[in-house]
């Protein structure tokens, strides 16, 4: 039997005193489409972070395909097959947006040349990139920057995506796009983490739903029996339960 | 009622971009406008122009009658004027009560003060001795607010309001509006949830690539002609105020 993708055990992340995440049990299947979502400062964003390696777990595990990457810097975990878009969009500003995405698939999935090439592009198809593709990545409105954040993450070849908050901020068409294309790559068998207030849009998508709340992992399951709960009510919908 | 904000015939842009095209606009006292839109079509470039981050082309800001084209930012501060910026922009070095601080810097009298955004805002009273660095997306959007508010803003230009809030925090926010506008402020917001626009706003007005092309009461449009000049399809009316 095949270990699972993504196996997070027992995590905790700790800055100082602020007990960021604490005893998080997270397993995920290959080709799994999981959805997160929690009130704000629930914590999140940090355990994207402690997958993908930006943060180190203060306890715990993060294993991926079997192999323990606990330890592993977040470069690596990339070319092992993370990729991740960050929720305030990071773009290297004086690049153009497809240097942006070689970094990616230089960088991360170790293309050279024209390989390197053809899979910058086919990430900023994509993502919807394309026609901007040589225009600096600093003179992108936030919709094109969080784009290409996805884009520069495809470039990778990631088997696992991590998202953050993709949606945000999109007109409903714009949403029902972004939708279809996280759709596609679902269907493509990549493994899909993905953080959003857009419910709507989430479970669009998502087979399964989490919701985090300070810092640990209150529900786990079915998308639809997640945002019915009474505990994802109180601490995140509110009145207006979708 | 008196003209708080008048827009007219701006032309706006960066560099060599045109981003807005002949704006005119009028927001009385106490109103709220909504503007909707794509995303680029020049939403937060024409709320910037208003803050006087940005300096049009062409073309003429009025604030209460009074000609503040050639005013920087920070003048306009101090006469009231209170952005709320695209990807919030806090010092992250300072704690979240220090931000709030800073906003108090346009040396305005009126009811906002530390206490009354802690009380409309929980979410940022729970993290007032927290660096800005360690906040969460969503907490720095709240914080982003917090800090237009104890400027004791005249008119209050909020962008992508909601962008990055848990749905049970944006219930809280727009529970706070009311609230906001009974103190005497004028609101600008950009929001893409046309049903709280719709629910909120006394006008809302449309922008299709860095035009306005449709204006109206809340109550005298209908969804679908808003939904028509988002994509600049089918027939809309011509531009009325009423």
């Amino acid at each position: 039997m095949t270990a699972p993708l993504l196996e997070v055990d027992h995590l905790a992340v700790h800055f100082g005193e602020l007990r960021v995440l604490e005893d998080v049990e997270l397993t995920v299947p290959r080709g799994q489409a999981v959805g997160i979502v929690g009130p704000n400062g629930a914590g999140k964003s940090t355990l994207l972070s402690a997958i993908s390696g930006v943060e180190r777990a203060t306890a715990g595990s993060v294993r991926l395909a079997g192999r323990d990457v606990t330890r592993t810097s977040a470069a690596e975990r990339c070319r092992l097959g993370v990729g991740r878009s960050f929720q305030i969009p990071r773009p290297f500003g004086d690049l153009t947006v497809f240097e942006n995405a070689l970094v990616g698939a230089e960088r991360g999935a170790r293309l050279r040349g024209g390989p390197a090439r053809e899979q910058a592009l086919r990430a900023l198809e994509t993502a919807g990139l394309l026609h901007l593709a040589n225009k600096p990545a600093g003179s992108l409105p936030l919709l094109g920057r969080k784009r290409l954040e996805l884009a520069r993450a495809l470039a990778t070849g990631p088997d696992l995506l991590l998202l953050d908050e993709i949606a945000g901020g999109l007109t409903e068409a714009e949403a029902e796009e972004l939708v279809a294309t996280v759709l596609s790559l679902k269907e493509s068998g990549v493994t899909i983490l993905w953080i959003e207030h857009v419910v709507k849009a989430l479970v669009q998508v998502v087979d399964r739903l989490v919701c985090l709340a300070y810092g640990r992992i209150r529900v786990d399951g079915d998308p639809h029996e997640v945002l019915a709960s009474d505990e994802v009510a109180e601490v995140y919908l509110g009145g207006t339960a979708a | 009622m008196s003209t708080l904000l008048r827009v007219d015939s701006v032309d706006a842009g960066y560099g060599d971009f045109q981003a807005l095209f002949g704006i005119d606009l009028e927001v009385a006292e106490g109103e709220l406008l909504a503007l909707v839109g794509a995303n680029g079509a020049g939403k937060s470039t024409l709320l910037k122009t208003v803050a006087g981050a940005l300096k049009p082309f062409r073309g003429t800001i009025g604030l209460a009658g009074e000609d503040v084209t050639g005013e920087p930012d920070i003048r306009r501060a101090r006469k009231g004027v209170c952005l709320v910026p695209e990807g919030r922009r806090l010092f992250p070095s300072l704690t979240v009560e220090e931000n709030l601080q800073v906003g108090a810097a346009t040396g305005r009298k009126g009811p906002w003060n530390l206490a009354k955004v802690y009380e409309a805002m929980p979410l940022v009273a729970d993290r007032r001795t927290r660096k800005a660095a360690r906040l969460s997306g969503g907490e720095q959007q709240a914080v982003a607010i917090g800090r237009a508010l104890m400027g004791n803003p005249r008119l209050l230009l909020l962008d992508e309001v909601s962008l990055g809030l848990a749905p049970l925090v944006v219930d809280q926010l727009y529970t706070a509006l009311p609230g906001i506008r009974a103190e005497g402020a004028t609101v600008i917001l950009v929001e893409q949830d046309l049903n709280r626009t719709f629910a909120v706003a006394d006008r809302i007005a449309c922008v299709l690539e860095g035009r306005i092309v449709l204006t109206g009461t809340a109550a005298g449009l209908t969804r679908d002609q808003v939904t028509a000049a988002y994509f600049g399809t089918g027939a809309f009316p011509e531009v009325k105020t009423p």
